[in-house]
C-alpha cells in the first residue's frame, strides 16, 4: 500500500490574514490534494512576512510534521509578495524542475504564468513547494506536478 | 506614498493606522481568555500562547502550542480593535478562533485534519 502523505496547505495573504478576504485557495489546494493517498496535517494563513513564512516552513519540515508543504499566495511582482524568498532562505536544495513544469503548463492556459516567481524546493525530507495566491493558478499549477508528487516524495523518505 | 515638505525639502511620511492601540489591547486580551476558554472546552492540551506583531500587514499573531503542535492564527488590528465594544465583531473572531481550536482537537486526536 502507497504511503499516505502528510501534507501542510499555508495560504499566504496579508488581505487573508487580517479576514478581509475570504481564503478560498487554500481550501481549493486542500481538496485536491485529497485524490492522493494524502493526510492534511494542518492549514494556516499567514501574513506576507518572510520571517514568519520561513518560520513555518522551518517548523513543519524540521519537526518531521509533514512530508509536503505546499504554499499559496506570494509568488507574483508586487512588492509584498515575498513567499519565494522566505522559501529560497530555508530549502537545502532546489527542486527547479518542478516549478519549471508548473510555468509550461500554465503557460499553455495564460501568458501571465510567466510572472510565478514559485520556488521549489527540499528541506530535510520534506518537499516545499510554491503555488500562486489565486484559485485558478493554484490549482492548475498544481495539477501540472500533482501526478509526479507521490514519487518525489517516495524518494525524499529512501 | 504621502510626501511631506518643509524647508523645501520633502520627506515621505508614513501613514499610521488611526486605531486605538489601548482598544486592540484590550481586544487581544479577549481573543486570548476566548482561546484558553475554548481550549479548555475542547480538552486541547495548550502549552502556550505567544503573540508578534506583524506591523506592516496590520495584524497580531497569536502562536498556539499544544499537544497538536504549534500553530498560528493571524487577527487584524481592526478587528481586535472594533470587538472591544462591537457584539458581531466578537463573534465573528469567536468564530474564527473556534475553527483553530477545533482544528487543534482534531489534530490532537487523530494526528490530521483530513
Amino acid at each position: 500500500m502507497a504511503k499516505i502523505i502528510r501534507a501542510v496547505v499555508l495560504t499566504i495573504s496579508d488581505s487573508a490574514a487580517r479576514g478581509e478576504r475570504e481564503d478560498l485557495s487554500g481550501p481549493a489546494v486542500a481538496v485536491q490534494l485529497l485524490s492522493l493517498n494524502v493526510e492534511i496535517v494542518a492549514t494556516e494563513i499567514i501574513a506576507d512576512e518572510q520571517d514568519q513564512i520561513a518560520a513555518r516552513l522551518t517548523y513543519y519540515a524540521d519537526q518531521g510534521l509533514a512530508d509536503l508543504i505546499l504554499t499559496t499566495g506570494g509568488t507574483g511582482f508586487s512588492s509584498r509578495d515575498i513567499t519565494p524568498e522566505a522559501t529560497r532562505a530555508v530549502i537545502e536544495r532546489e527542486a527547479p524542475g518542478l516549478a519549471e513544469l508548473m510555468r509550461i503548463e500554465s503557460l499553455k492556459i495564460t501568458p501571465l504564468a510567466a510572472l510565478s516567481r514559485s520556488v521549489c524546493g527540499i528541506r530535510r525530507r520534506v518537499l516545499i513547494v510554491n503555488l500562486p495566491g489565486s484559485v485558478r493558478g493554484a490549482t492548475e499549477n498544481l495539477t501540472a506536478i500533482i501526478k509526479i508528487l507521490p514519487h518525489a516524495i517516495a524518494l525524499l523518505a529512501e | 506614498m504621502i510626501l511631506f515638505r518643509i524647508n523645501n525639502l520633502t520627506y515621505p511620511i508614513r501613514m499610521t493606522d488611526n486605531l486605538d492601540q489601548e482598544k486592540i489591547t484590550a481586544g487581544k486580551d479577549w481573543a486570548e481568555s476566548e482561546m484558553r476558554h475554548l481550549v479548555i472546552e475542547k480538552a486541547v492540551k495548550l502549552h502556550s500562547i505567544n503573540w508578534n506583531e506583524s506591523a506592516d500587514a496590520k495584524v497580531w499573531i497569536a502562536t498556539i502550542k499544544s499537544a497538536a503542535g504549534e500553530h498560528t492564527i493571524a487577527l487584524s488590528h481592526s478587528a481586535l480593535e472594533k470587538c472591544a465594544d462591537d457584539g458581531s465583531e466578537r463573534a465573528a473572531l469567536r468564530e474564527k478562533i473556534r475553527g483553530l481550536i477545533g482544528d487543534l482537537a482534531r489534530i490532537e486526536r487523530r494526528g490530521y485534519l483530513r
